[in-house]
């Protein structure tokens, strides 16, 4: 059975890059460019993982993490962070992320396209 | 000295944030392609990304809304980073690279992530100039104590002293922003690390310089120790 990922992306040749990737890693790839949309995304894919970019248009990827977990299905759906923005810039702490389920946080800088395969495996069998 | 308003350092952020999106995109793409060219994409904007990690910090230091807070910081933990961080590049470009770090050494006062932008600069110059030679010499990774503290940075054996010396970094530091590659033995984005690494280093209260490890001559830093750790 193919494993859904949501890839929450609004730059569309990065979205294009890593849907791609996960594509060839072979998982199944639904990718949504807003926050608004990623909702009613989750409830329609049900994934296995969703992977955000938190520097969103309108909505940031924050506000879409506190809104997921407010609904008691998506309490234990895994989040890895995939961002361009640091974590630091947040001045949130890291057990803050975890407690909003969020499984890893990868800086899109510093990251190589194998870490994000490596987080998403752990993800799934946490 | 010139400080940028709330907006300008903003817009200074959202630019830098732009520009490191493209070279994510092209890092990210070219590891999918997976050849020789593919590699070669990926660590030009390797180095492109880290160019700008430093632009940001040494800019919002020295112009910006923010001032690097030190703490204190185990030198020998941001050597042995750097050198991980840079053990990819070295292997492709065939430089074999050694830790040197006889004993103890008591926390430096410095910012972390700053150090350690400096530190992997330094490596990459010292990386790219040891593919210049035939021999390629491992470069060493080293720390010791000086008189003035606590010196750590990038070391080989081969002959560096017409391509890099005291006299050549001084003179990079003032044809900064005046030519393309201030430092003639290192190419544009190598000499650029190297000032920017300096530029990063003023904000701990020192320099990029010529440094001796054991035989070797490299590019090192000397940092204080932190008073309030050196007690305990």
């Amino acid at each position: 059975m193919t494993r859904e990922i949501l890839l929450i992306e609004s730059d569309a040749k990065l979205a294009a890059v890593h849907c791609e990737f996960l594509v060839r890693e072979g998982y199944g790839v639904r990718v949504v460019s807003d926050a608004q949309k990623a909702i009613h995304a989750v409830d329609d894919l049900r994934p296995d993982v969703v992977i955000l970019e938190v520097q969103l248009p309108e909505h940031n990827g924050v506000e879409f993490l506190y809104e997921l977990r407010s609904y008691a299905d998506w309490h234990d759906l895994p989040v890895i962070i995939h961002s361009i923005i640091p974590a630091e810039r947040f001045k949130i702490a890291e057990s803050d992320w975890k407690n909003y389920g969020v499984y890893a946080y990868l800086y899109k800088p510093t990251s190589k396209l194998t870490d994000l395969t490596k987080a998403i495996q752990e993800a799934m069998e946490s | 000295m010139l400080r940028l308003d709330a907006t300008t350092d903003r817009f200074l952020q959202g630019t830098l944030d732009d520009i490191r999106a493209s070279f994510v995109t092209i890092s990210h793409a070219s590891q999918l392609i997976g050849t020789d060219l593919g590699d070669l994409l990926t660590r030009e904007s390797a180095q492109a990304l880290q160019l700008i990690e430093s632009f940001e910090l040494a800019a919002h230091n020295n112009f910006g809304q923010l001032m690097l807070p030190l703490e204190p910081v185990a030198l020998s933990a941001i050597v042995q980073d750097s050198l991980h961080a840079l053990w990819p590049m070295a292997k492709k470009s065939g430089v074999e690279l050694r830790l040197s770090l006889a004993g103890k050494y008591t926390p430096v006062m410095a910012h972390q992530t700053a150090l350690l932008q400096a530190m992997n600069s330094i490596g990459r110059a010292l990386i790219e100039y040891a593919t210049l030679s035939d021999t390629r010499e491992p470069l060493v990774f080293g720390v010791h104590k000086t008189p003035g503290g606590i010196a750590a940075g990038v070391f080989t054996t081969q002959e560096i002293s017409e391509g890099l010396s005291a006299m050549s970094l001084r003179s990079g530091k003032a044809l900064i922003g005046k030519a393309k590659a201030p430092i003639a033995s290192f190419s544009s984005s190598a000499s650029s690390g190297l000032l920017l690494a300096d530029s990063l280093l003023v904000s701990m209260h020192t320099h990029v310089r010529i440094g001796r490890h054991g035989k070797g001559w490299g590019l090192a830093t000397t940092l204080k120790p932190s008073r309030q750790l050196a007690f305990i």
